[in-house]
């Protein structure tokens, strides 16, 4: 399971020991990682989007490890996280995996714990983008959708069959299917399966 | 005309008698029973001893209060200090003994042991009088029965004796997490790089085992080092006190008995605006106890050098639209300067000369603890107000 090329390991940590050891940690196994001293560096810069994954401590000065999450769902970054806690931080975790974050760990770390929690994340975020395209870009075309359609979408995501929906709101069941294909559309999604977890995702950070 | 005189004095006088005991009925009855009547309601009671022959006189009161019968009472020295508490017999004839010597007036606390096996504090208070030849002639003194003010004191000592346990055990607590929190950052430091050079030599062509070894070896101490800290903070979060629903105007109230003589030590008056009734809160009070005493003994320390006009510190309560209840600390010192703002509530941050800085950063734990939040602001004309919103408890819990 080597990650796919151009995939970086984005480590946030205010500690610089710290974020240059996690560094130096990826990289002796393959994995390319970068360090931002806080949530508000990594922010600012060009790298928020790219592909790979973070790695932040939850409790960090200035804005804090969740309202970076907050911040990355707001814009539709869907990066996939993984949440270092200390010992009894599991309500910040439990909020972090709300948030989005894939994965939490606790310290003190197990380093194989570790390699494998990141590698799963860069694969969640491989499997994002194959299936979103450039899935940053999603949310702003999520805005092109008519509110009929969301209604559809919704339902559609809920497990209702097309009959059923046809029938609740009043129109054929061929006019349904022309609506999904039209958000399938819009939205640039290739899969059912994959416009079902987006959904979830997107109703999960708003 | 001599003989005349004698004679009609002698008439006269049953006369002059009846008349005086009349007089000495009409003004000293009255004046006697307001003084029976003012010693009940005070619980003073009066009393004279003659030191030569230990006789001894009660007021009605004084029976009262030792639960003595007046027919009863052998009425000497001895049949007093037979009630005594046999603890202070010794102390209390000491006493006396010494103020008779030195002809000095006498004021003491002693116990008293009731028949049925009470025990009441009383307060003597005694005067020495003189005859002619400085020899005492008489000792008049009053008895109070001060039990119940003793046992309020009590229980505001054993008051102030938890609050500032619990305050030492959340300073201690605070510190050791701040600590391993400290250590844990660089600990954490070590292990990746034993990581990743374990990492690296296993990828070398021809990795030295003994290297290997070693490394491993700092990898897995490094480890231990965690668990160990990881526990300590454990243990310390255990220290957290019960919660149950409480008034918080009580939990104000009580602190500021414990915080009013430090302001009044200052020339800084307490004003209390509490909202009342106040939406109950699920809370620790010794903990909550604790963030006001500590936030209006912060307030008297920064009004040291306020105005006259000025020298108060107001605390108040109330409920806000969204459902909480909020405190605020209100005082007219010297005000925050805003480099400190930023970094109020971190450990080891002080504007005083002899602080540790724990204070506030202890507060804000408790505050969070409770689902709460606090934060300073300036007040007007001067000073700072902190104030603090805390949920209020849903109703039906117990």
């Amino acid at each position: 399971m080597s990650p796919a090329p151009g995939q970086t390991v984005y480590v946030v940590d205010d500690d610089k020991d710290v974020r240059e050891s996690l560094c130096w940690l990826f990289d002796s196994v393959g994995l390319a990682a970068e360090a931002f001293e806080t949530a508000e560096a990594f922010l600012s810069s060009e790298h928020t989007g790219l592909p790979g994954c973070l790695v932040l401590d939850v409790r960090m000065p200035g804005m804090g490890g969740l309202a970076l999450l907050e911040r990355l769902a707001e814009r539709g970054v869907l990066t996939p996280v993984v949440v270092i806690t200390g010992h009894g931080d599991v309500p910040m975790a439990v909020k972090a995996l709300h948030l989005g974050a894939v994965n939490f760990i606790q310290k003190p770390l197990n380093h194989e714990d570790l390699f494998e929690r990141v590698r799963n994340a860069l694969a969640r975020d491989r499997e994002l983008r194959e299936s979103l395209g450039d899935y940053p870009g999603i949310f702003e075309r999520w805005k092109q959708l008519t509110p009929r359609e969301e209604e559809v979408l919704h339902r559609l995501v809920a497990g209702q069959a097309n009959k059923v929906i046809a029938a609740e709101l009043a129109i054929s069941t061929r006019t349904v299917e022309t609506h999904r294909a039209r958000i399938m559309d819009k939205l640039q999604i290739r899969s059912f399966a994959s416009l079902v977890q987006l959904t979830l995702l997107k109703e999960r950070q708003s | 005309m001599h003989g005349e005189f004698r004679t009609a004095q002698e008439r006269i006088a049953p006369h002059m008698c009846e008349l005086e005991e009349q007089v000495g009925r009409a003004t000293i009855g009255p004046v006697e029973a307001r003084l029976r009547e003012a010693q009940r309601i005070a619980q003073i009671g009066d009393w004279e001893l003659e030191p030569k022959s230990h006789r001894l006189s009660w007021s009605d009161e004084v029976y009262r209060i030792c639960e003595v019968d007046r027919r009863t009472f052998g009425g000497t020295y001895d049949d007093f200090l037979r009630i005594v508490h046999p603890d202070d017999r010794e102390d209390i004839h000491a006493k006396l003994s010494t103020a008779i010597r030195a002809r000095t007036p006498l004021v003491t606390v002693h116990r008293l042991l009731i028949a049925d096996g009470r025990v009441k504090f009383v307060q003597e208070r005694a005067e020495m009088l003189l005859r002619e030849d400085g020899k005492v002639r008489l000792i008049r003194g009053t008895v109070q029965d001060v039990t119940e003010r003793r046992h309020v004191e009590d229980r505001m000592q054993k008051n102030l004796a938890v609050l500032a346990r619990a305050g030492r055990i959340n300073t201690l607590g605070e510190m050791a997490t701040t600590i391993a929190h400290e250590l844990n950052q660089p600990l954490m430091a070590i292990g990746n790089y034993a990581g990743g050079a374990i990492q690296r030599l296993r990828r070398a062509k021809d990795p030295d085992p003994v290297l290997l070894q070693a490394l491993e070896r700092i990898a897995q101490i490094t480890q231990r080092s965690g668990d160990i800290i990881s526990s300590i903070r454990g243990f310390v979060g255990k220290h957290a006190t019960e919660k149950k629903r409480l008034e918080l105007n009580t939990v104000i109230r009580d602190s500021l008995f414990l915080a009013r003589p430090e302001a009044r030590r200052n020339n800084l008056v307490i004003q209390e605006v509490l909202q009342d009734p106040l939406p109950l809160v699920q809370g620790a009070s010794v903990n909550l106890q604790q963030v006001i005493v500590n936030l209006v003994l912060n307030a008297v320390e920064a009004s040291g050098d306020t105005p006259a006009e000025l020298r108060e510190i107001r605390v108040a309560t109330a409920s806000t639209p969204d459902g909480q209840v909020e405190i605020a600390v209100a005082d007219h010192g010297s005000g925050l300067p805003s480099e400190v703002v930023a970094h109020l509530f971190q450990p080891f941050m002080t504007t005083k000369v002899e602080g540790v800085g724990m204070g506030l950063s202890i507060v804000r734990t408790i505050v969070e603890d409770h689902q709460g939040r606090i934060w300073a602001r300036p007040n007007q004309p001067r000073g700072t107000v902190f104030r603090i919103r805390l949920p209020a408890a849903a109703t039906g819990q117990a």
